[in-house]
């Protein structure tokens, strides 16, 4: 699959050097356009990686070309140092802007309607600005360029950004840009700082947007308001790219291609039917209005995911007629998802490991082993509240947990358990009070930072990244503490043995049934090597058998060195692994002793057990 | 030019009558944001339907402005639940982002089919000439009847929506889709009349709107985003905040075309929103909702 792909940019390229010989001016301007916008949707393409859609990069394009027209026309500054100054002032506003967006967390229409204010925003400030020609915008008549210069130009930017684009996917920074894409809190919790990985995507992306936008002004020797600034550029890259296929790397520039040669043909049939200029303008635009439509209810993964798709299809069922039970469609599935997000993971490995594998791997062993801290000093909650409006849902909540211990947290609904995890783990930090772990301040850290420190957490509901591939799942974990992929990949392997979910590293996540979800999660935690790991709930919805495999799990993976803290209902299980217990209602630690001290004490009976536990057998698996 | 207290004051009932217009075309977006929980962009489309059909009876001497709207209104109704039974029956359980990309696609097939039947020329209805003048201010009478309308309409919407129990009834399907249908509430045929009343909404504001400006195709993108900053200003879900801020943003930009220009005061809205949506994208009049 890669080398075919390297293959194709070789055989593109050469294909599209050979066109200056043999192109019409009119070939070789439609192809210099085709070429350019494909690059630029490429360029938007790195944004929406994350899942963040902008109606806006309009902003940056315009910066980008009249930067370079405003130096070159006042300074007679060279365009490719313009164009490297405008793609800074796009980069530096993009940072100012996004900086605010992602500090406030704003999401969904709001983060697309900031996007879109931006660029209309800039649009109306070059109406007014007379150094800008207003809205007549700026000419460039005295330039002379050498010809297929811009043709060469768009045309290596395209192979360029198409080949950074494939190197991207593969890269760590690649695949944590899709977990942010797929569940952002997940991908939080599991080391992936999101806050920067969305910047440093949205910078590249307006950065070079920017340089688009000065070739193009180069290309039509203008500059102009509605043009630059407009809306229908910033929805023409959006289209391109769903149409192509959003996160792919030959999806946008697929896109546009195909989105040109249907403006083309329309431009064709309007002179063929006289409709004029305005007319056959009106009627593109309609189609455009149009595909976009039918894009989202029709294609929504774009051209190219389907075609790869229908591919893998075919060739399975070419290879293997009339088998098309459950496992082959699981596999093609896989396959597609798989390479959808990352040529090349599926020949990660080949043989199951054996379970030595599991006992010396990387996530069996602890960040950093060392017994130097006291005993006591393990992970210390001291005083811990936390206030939602009037609600008091913590408040001086106070316990420790030793080094090797499990320790049980339990309370009816309501109690403020999930709140005590997410204040260990930085998500609602403690307003009062503090969490130390290893002697070292919890409090004020970011969850990626608390995770970085050796906690990690699973989530009440299971929340994978459906998108990917186990494997991959939990590589996003592994990735908090290797750079190189290879390394990590071994880690999140050694994590799915150690969870048994080997054999399925390969089926995309969304397909496994609740059980290996949960052993997912798990597995993913493990991989980030933590030293403790705090289990939301990880039994709930599970069958008896499944619970006690779970438990034997928890204990086994204790025996390794790793400490627990544990919020479960169900009730037989926490007696059996927990060493300690602590009871919350309300807020408040009402008790905490060994697990037989619990079952017995009136005040948990009363509030949460309803019965007493002390006859329960507690010793053996429920 | 003096800035004479009767200039000011005169500006300011302007703004303030053309903001309620604003106002009245981002209630319907914001009406089937709040209820049905689609963010159509292709509500301003409809808008701009309705102006070039009023303009259309009124210059074939088929009907007057008012009396076109009468028709347009119930006509818009029963176009707004059929559009909600086809065109955006799956919109709903889309992500916001595929809804923004499916109602602005809509939205541009809206605008661009208007300049492809009309052309992109500027077009406006004779005014009737009368007006009304107190202390100074003088105003048009279509300007009076078109903020009358508006305000008068905000008014029934939100005792509709406050009173009725149809109008609970929708409001609670907004608030909580899967409770309500717990309820015993038809989620689905109430998100058909959210649709209906926007459509009829967008029929009101496209009438009024036709009467006091001049207008052209593209006009649909730009009362697309101002419905989006009116809203957004307001609080994307409430209703009458919307109409609110609407006023707000019209004597904003009455304000800001007699100091400086027209241009001008576009960019300062859009400045403002920008603030607004990175520091209160509640909008302006509600506290934050917590988590």
């Amino acid at each position: 699959m890669k080398s075919a792909l390297g293959l194709s940019i070789v055989v593109f390229s050469l294909a599209a050097a050979s066109v200056p010989f043999w192109g019409s001016g009119y070939t070789i301007n439609l192809l210099t356009q085709i070429f350019l916008f494909g690059f630029l949707a490429s360029a938007w393409n790195f944004m929406a990686l994350t899942g963040l859609v902008s109606l806006g990069h309009a902003a940056f394009f315009g910066v980008g070309g009249y930067t370079a027209a405003w130096l070159y026309l006042t300074w007679g500054a060279n365009l490719v140092l313009g164009a490297l100054v405008g793609a800074a002032l796009a980069m530096f506003l993009a940072f100012v802007v996004y900086w605010t967006a992602f500090r406030s967390g704003l999401r969904g229409i709001y983060f697309s309607g900031l996007t879109l204010v931006l660029a209309e925003a800039l649009r109306f400030a070059a109406i007014n600005t007379p150094a800008l020609g207003r809205s007549q915008g700026l000419e460039l008549v005295s330039l002379h360029l050498p010809p297929f210069l811009l043709y060469g130009l768009s045309v290596t930017l395209l192979v360029l950004t198409v080949a950074g684009t494939l190197w991207l996917l593969r890269s760590p920074l690649g695949y944590r840009l899709q977990a942010v894409r797929e569940n952002e809190d997940a991908a939080e919790a599991l080391g992936v700082h999101t806050f920067r990985v969305k910047l440093a995507a949205t910078l590249l992306s307006a950065g070079l947007v920017a340089i688009g936008g000065a070739l193009h002004a180069v290309l039509l020797r203008f500059v102009e308001p509605e043009s630059d600034f407009g809306l229908s550029l910033s929805l023409n890259l959006l289209l391109g790219t769903f149409l192509g296929g959003t996160g792919t790397a030959l999806g946008p520039p697929i896109g546009i291609a195909v989105l040109f040669g249907l403006r083309e043909g329309i431009a064709r049939l309007g002179e063929l039917f006289a409709l004029g200029s305005s007319g056959i303008y009106a009627l593109q635009q309609v189609l455009y209005g149009a595909m976009l439509m039918l894009v989202v209810v029709a294609l929504p993964d774009g051209l190219v995911t389907r075609a790869r798709r229908w591919w893998i299809e075919w060739r399975r069922a070419s290879a293997r007629p009339g088998s098309a039970g459950f496992q082959a469609g699981a596999q093609v599935a896989s396959m597609a998802g798989l390479e959808a997000a990352a040529p090349g993971t599926a020949r990660a490995t080949s043989a199951v490991p054996s379970a030595q594998l599991a006992s010396d791997s990387p996530a069996a062993r602890p960040r950093a082993g060392g017994a130097s801290a006291p005993a006591s000093a393990y992970l210390e909650v001291i005083d811990v509240s936390r206030h939602f409006r009037g609600l008091a849902a913590l408040s001086n909540v106070s316990f420790d947990l030793r080094r090797g211990e499990i320790l049980g947290l339990i309370g009816p609904n309501g109690a403020g358990k999930t709140t005590m995890f997410n204040a260990i783990s930085g998500i609602f930090p403690a307003q009062i009070g503090e969490v130390r772990f290893k002697g070292e301040r919890l409090s004020g850290l970011a969850p990626h930072q608390v995770c970085q420190r050796g906690v990690a957490r699973t989530f009440q509901i299971v929340q994978p990244f459906a998108g990917l591939t186990v494997l991959e799942n939990a590589l996003i974990g592994a990735l908090s503490r290797y750079a190189r992929i290879a390394e990590a990949r071994e880690a999140a392997l050694a994590a799915l043995v150690q969870v048994d979910l080997h054999a399925k590293r390969d089926l995309p996540a969304a397909s496994l049934t609740l059980q290996d979800r949960k052993m997912l999660e798990f597995a993913r935690s493990l991989a980030t090597g933590p030293e403790l790991i705090l289990l939301d709930e990880v039994m709930a919805g599970l069958t008896a058998s499944e619970q006690s495999q779970i438990a034997d799990k928890i204990l086994e993976i204790r025996d390794t060195g790793v400490s627990f803290l544990l919020v479960e209902h169900a009730m037989r299980a926490v007696m059996r692994l927990s060493d300690r217990i602590v009871v919350l209602d309300h807020g408040q630690v009402i008790a905490s002793g060994l697990p037989s001290e619990i079952a017995r004490d009136p005040g948990v009976i009363s509030v949460y057990l309803g019965r007493s536990l002390a006859q329960t057998p507690v010793d053996r698996a429920a | 030019m003096e800035f004479s207290p009767s200039v000011i004051g005169q500006m300011l009932f302007t703004g303030a009558l053309m903001g309620s217009i604003y106002g009245a075309v981002a209630m319907g977006f914001s009406l089937i944001f709040g209820v049905a929980k689609i963010i159509n962009f292709a509500h301003a489309g409809v808008v701009l339907w309705v102006m070039y059909g009023v303009l259309v009876a009124v210059r074939s001497g088929v009907a007057h402005p008012y009396v076109a709207g009468l028709v347009a209104i119930p006509l818009c109704y029963v176009i707004g639940h059929g559009v909600q039974r086809t065109l955006m029956a799956r919109v709903s359980a889309m992500s916001d982002d595929m809804q923004i990309i499916y109602t602005f696609g809509l939205l541009l097939v809206l605008t661009y089919m208007a300049q492809f039947f009309f052309g992109p020329d500027v077009h406006f209805l004779p005014s009737s000439g009368l007006a009304v003048e107190f202390g100074g201010v003088v105003l048009q009478v279509e300007t009076i009847i078109a903020g009358a309308l508006a305000l008068g309409s905000a008014l029934a919407l939100h005792a509709f929506l406050s009173r009725t129990w149809l109008g609970k009834a929708i409001r609670a399907s907004a608030d909580n889709r899967r409770g309500a249908t717990l309820m015993g509430l038809d989620v689905v045929r109430l998100s058909r009349v959210a649709m209906a009343l926007s459509f009829a909404l967008a029929a009101l504001a496209g009438t009024i709107l036709v009467t006091v400006t001049t207008f052209y195709p593209l006009r649909g993108l730009e009362l697309a985003v101002l419905a989006f900053v009116i809203v957004v200003l307001g609080g994307m879900d409430n209703v009458f905040a919307s109409f609110v801020a609407g006023v707000l943003i019209g004597m904003f930009e009455a304000l800001g075309t007699l100091l400086f220009s027209p241009s001008i005061a576009h960019m300062a809205i859009y400045a403002m929103i920008f603030a607004v949506l990175l520091v209160r994208p509640q909008g302006l009049f509600r506290r934050r909702a917590t988590k």
